[in-house]
């Protein structure tokens, strides 16, 4: 059975045209299996950024081509707006540096509207979304604000929020930017354990070094291009 | 689905309530207005409609007796009165007066009638007695600042508060007095005795020259001269089954004075009247609700743009398009609901101590209601078109 979650296939964006032209990402290739956790690494402006927005359908890419779960994305060019983000709110799930809890939704309802999103019912969404947070440690905070919580214990939530729909691929983008070494690294193995446990490939894009022993794959970036694994 | 709007609204409420409050003082002031108008249109046409009569007749080719000045005379009543299909008759007198009372300048309406007729009078008595003697008892508004057994003088005669009605105004809202026809007439045509004095030698000189020697013409300028038996309105009460209409037409062809029907004289009150009040309230309503718009369009549209990185974090995780405009809209229709409420309460508890009659009709409000409601879908256009613009990706970066 094939377990492949993303496979990207010579990947290319390219913004502007002419002497404006500017190459973001050449001819990237990347596969990523069911609970594997791979980090793409790289400075700034290497690329790393335009290859999550085109894994998560917010820009499309100028060549190439994008399967998720075998099904490929902008195949047939009738992909609407409105398509890609169904694709999103089913099958991604998304971790940020800044967490981006709402700040006017307790903790449990920042986890429990990404359920909400794909129509489970609101019980149930709770139901779920107090297992997770169980799991990562937080459900004491369900009621709090995000602005009552720590740094540590809001990325946690979001880590909840991403996985509380039971996707296929989570992308996190710079998750271990804002926490120390301790957290970070804490946060990169509760994402490995629960990428195992329940079967979701993870991408998380960042230049924090300090992370790298934790992946499974680790992919470099410079000027648009995937230099080696 | 968790509500979005309510919970953002909840989580940090201080602005809104601020900005509910400040838009129901505007609409306060919107629905204040409406009833005023509605007010004018009351007050207008109040005494027209308590009068009771069918047919006002007036000076021919004038639209008295409010619109314009009218005399004529006291005993056409007795003519009109034969008149096939008249029942009643009756000669009214109507003058506004602005005296000092109690060191404040208060005017008044003063209504002339005659006690023994069933109509022209006082519809009701709210204490004391109506109008019992032919002279010196007056009967006044509770409103216009007398109380009973208050004493006014008026011309060269006391006269004294016996009886006190509802809120009676004329067309122009001043509180209106009642007296008997004698009395009134006594109060707007009376000269002093300086002026008698002079229209009557000034009237013999001129009657020496066209009369006779001694044919009496002293007589003649002493009844000329002191002559107060003119009113500014007969009306007229028409028996059932006899067609108003046609009775106003015969007494307009046949007696050469001008008949009103009480629609023809209420259109020549509200539209004459009333109209260019009714112009001027309605642009302050219209702009009092374009700057309630403007507000509210302003607000909404700050409380999105301060919520674009979680608006752009919802449709990064999938949220539909609809669950970003229910956000934006919602906010801006509870604002204005709670708003309109906020004015409904403050008109409601105030429109009583208004200087002029306030009338707050449903349908008025109603509809405001709606338009309100309106106004917040349209405020709210600026705020949703900046969240369906704004990029997912501007939720990724720090």
């Amino acid at each position: 059975m094939n377990n492949e979650v993303v496979r990207l296939e010579n990947l290319r964006k390219v913004y502007g045209s002419g002497e404006t032209e500017v190459v973001a990402l050449a001819d990237a290739n990347m596969i990523l299996h069911e609970g594997e956790v791979s980090a793409v690494l790289g400075p700034s402006g290497s690329g790393k950024t335009t290859m999550l927005m085109c894994l998560g359908c917010i820009v499309m890419p100028t060549a190439g081509k994008i399967f998720i779960r075998g099904e490929e994305i902008y195949e047939t060019g009738g992909w609407k707006k409105r398509d890609l983000r169904r694709l999103r709110r089913e099958k991604m799930g998304f971790i940020f540096q800044a967490h981006n809890l709402v700040p006017f939704l307790s903790v449990l309802e920042n986890v429990v509207i990404a359920s909400e999103l794909v129509g489970t019912p609101r019980k149930e969404a709770e139901t779920k979304a107090m297992e997770l947070l169980d799991y990562l440690e937080v459900a004491h905070r369900a009621g709090n604000f995000p602005a009552t919580i720590s740094g540590g214990e809001a990325q946690r939530v979001a880590i909840a929020r991403a996985l509380v729909h039971g996707p296929s691929l989570i992308l996190a983008d710079e998750p271990t930017a804002a926490l120390d070494t301790d957290r970070g690294k804490k946060v990169v193995a509760l994402l490995k354990n629960l990428a195992k446990k329940r079967g979701v490939g993870v991408i998380v894009v960042t230049h924090d070094v300090r992370m790298v022993e934790g992946f499974d794959r680790v992919y470099h970036m410079k000027d648009g291009s995937i230099l080696d694994e | 689905m968790i509500d979005l709007a309510v919970k953002d609204i909840s989580h940090s409420p201080r602005r809104f309530i601020f900005t509910c409050l400040g838009i129901g003082m505007l609409l306060m002031v919107v629905m204040a207005m409406g009833g005023i108008y509605r007010g004018f249109v009351d007050d207008a046409t109040l005494i027209v409609k308590n009068t009771g009569a069918d047919i006002w007749v007036v000076q021919k080719d004038t639209n008295g007796p409010f619109a314009e000045e009218s005399r004529i005379p006291e005993d056409l009543k007795h003519t009109l009165g034969v008149l096939p299909g008249v029942s009643d008759t009756g000669a009214l007198s109507f003058q506004t007066i602005q005296i000092n009372w109690k060191g404040k300048p208060n005017r008044l309406f003063i209504i002339g009638y005659d006690p023994n007729l069933r109509f022209g009078g006082p519809s009701e008595i709210i204490a004391g007695r109506p109008i019992l003697r032919r002279h010196y008892d007056m009967v006044a508004n509770f409103k216009s600042g007398l109380r009973l057994g208050d004493k006014l003088t008026l011309g060269q005669d006391t006269y004294t508060v016996v009886g006190l009605t509802g809120n009676v105004v004329s067309p122009s809202g001043d509180p209106v007095v009642y007296m008997t026809l004698a009395d009134a007439q006594k109060v707007q045509f009376q000269k002093n005795n300086e002026a008698i004095r002079n229209d009557r030698e000034r009237l013999k000189e001129e009657l020496s020259g066209l009369l006779p020697q001694g044919a009496g013409e002293g007589k003649i300028a002493d009844a000329l001269s002191n002559d107060t038996h003119i009113v500014n309105a007969v009306v007229l009460k028409v028996s059932k089954g006899y067609p108003v209409s046609k009775i106003a037409a015969a007494v307009e062809r046949w007696k050469h004075y001008r008949a009103f029907t009480v629609p023809e004289q209420e259109t020549i009150l509200t539209m004459g009247l009333v109209a260019k009040a009714k112009m001027q309230l309605g642009l302050f309503r219209i702009i009092l609700l374009i700057v309630s718009m403007a507000i509210i369009n302003l607000v909404i549209y700050t409380q999105t743009m301060d919520k674009m990185r979680e608006i752009a974090t919802l449709k990064l995780i999938g949220a539909p398009d609809w669950t970003i405009v229910r956000l934006i809209v919602e906010q801006s229709l509870l604002l204005g609901f709670f708003a309109y409420w906020i004015g409904y309460a403050i008109i409601n508890l105030t429109y009583k101590y208004f200087p002029r009659r306030v009338v707050l009709v449903p349908f008025d409000l109603k509809a405001l209601f709606v338009i309100v409601m309106l106004i917040c879908v349209i405020a709210s256009f600026t705020g949703v078109r900046s969240a369906l613009k704004v990029d997912p990706a501007h939720a990724l970066g720090g």
